[in-house]
């Protein structure tokens, strides 16, 4: 019977795309459910706790593009989360070089936010409008940072394991009904200590 | 949970009030320092960062137990001794990091000054 976890020399190509596609669905392709789930939960747990810690600012393909090597092996996740930052929290400042042809998107300054396009808008002080959001500094951002280059590269370690491992095999029925009555304890099988 | 909700709410409400105001050629506003411009901003969990800088070391705990918990997922051969085998993985990780700390603590302040130790 196929153990969970043994290698074997076969490269399954399907498990592994299923695998860099989404964590722990190569295992959940191969059968082995329970151990699909623990994957994919604890490389979720470390993207998402390094987003929860350091902020969208974690993923940025532009400030930080050595790491996002690391944090791309998370899959389409990475991209997604990249993309959103790039797209949605950066603003594009026109005002400080009007006769550029390109304007980089940046972080937003704290009296900043996002106007029409993407564009710069100061906001006027006093008033409760906000920064698209807080790019994260220091211990914080290099924790978060740390956590999804280390979900990523985990998640390489799982990609490896599905492309190699062998499916979960059926079990013949009779053989889980024949091992499952000699798993349950039998009346008057257990020697009972006698008294006298 | 619905503060949270409402806070978003209440930011895309904003922000779409700024969006349909007409733009204008004036000159932008002099800049304020931030503490005058925003006095407080509420927190957004997955975009903003924790406030946590003077506590950053207890984020090791977290990190070490997800590390051991991914990696037995794909290491263990029976998933019934799976627990204990995160649990020992994780204190092997918060140990070792610990003694790395402490060498790195008597290489850099005990060790160099005794063996270079600078001129008066």
């Amino acid at each position: 019977m196929t153990k969970p976890g043994q290698p074997t020399d076969r490269f399954r190509p399907a498990a592994a795309l299923a695998a860099a596609l989404f964590p722990g669905a190569g295992h959940a392709l191969l059968g082995h459910t329970r151990r699909a789930v623990l994957v994919g939960a604890s490389i979720l747990a470390l993207f998402f706790g390094g987003f929860l810690i350091g902020g969208i600012s974690v993923v940025d393909r532009k400030d930080n593009p050595i790491w996002f090597i690391a944090q791309a092996l998370n899959g389409p996740i990475a991209f997604g989360a990249d993309y959103i930052h790039q797209h949605r929290f950066k603003v594009v400042d026109k005002q400080s070089n009007p006769r550029a042809s390109f304007h980089a998107p940046r972080t937003a300054d704290p009296d900043e936010m996002i106007g029409p396009s993407g564009s710069l808008v100061r906001v006027p002080p006093g008033s409760p409008l906000k920064p698209p959001y807080v790019k994260s500094v220091g211990r914080i951002n290099e924790i978060g940072v740390l956590y999804v280059a280390l979900a990523g590269m985990l998640n390489l370690i799982a990609i490896l394991d599905a492309a190699f491992n062998k499916p979960r095999e059926k079990e013949d029925p009779a053989i889980a009904a024949a091992r499952r009555l000699m798993q349950t304890p039998q009346p008057g099988s257990a020697a009972s200590p006698s008294t006298s | 949970m619905i503060t949270a909700l409402l806070a978003a709410f209440l930011d895309l409400l904003t922000r779409a009030a700024i969006m349909l105001q007409p733009v204008t050629n004036a000159p932008p506003a002099p800049r304020q320092p931030a503490s005058e411009a925003l006095p407080s901003l509420p927190y957004r969990p997955f975009i903003d960062p924790l406030n946590l800088q003077s506590k950053w070391f207890l984020l090791l705990i977290p990190l070490a137990l997800l590390i051991s918990a991914a990696y037995k997922a794909v290491r263990v051969r029976d998933l019934k001794d799976y627990p204990i085998a995160v649990l020992r993985m994780t204190v092997q990780i918060i140990v070792a990091v610990i003694l790395l700390g402490a060498a790195s603590f008597v290489f850099v302040e005990i060790l160099i000054p005794y063996l270079a130790p600078m001129p008066e």
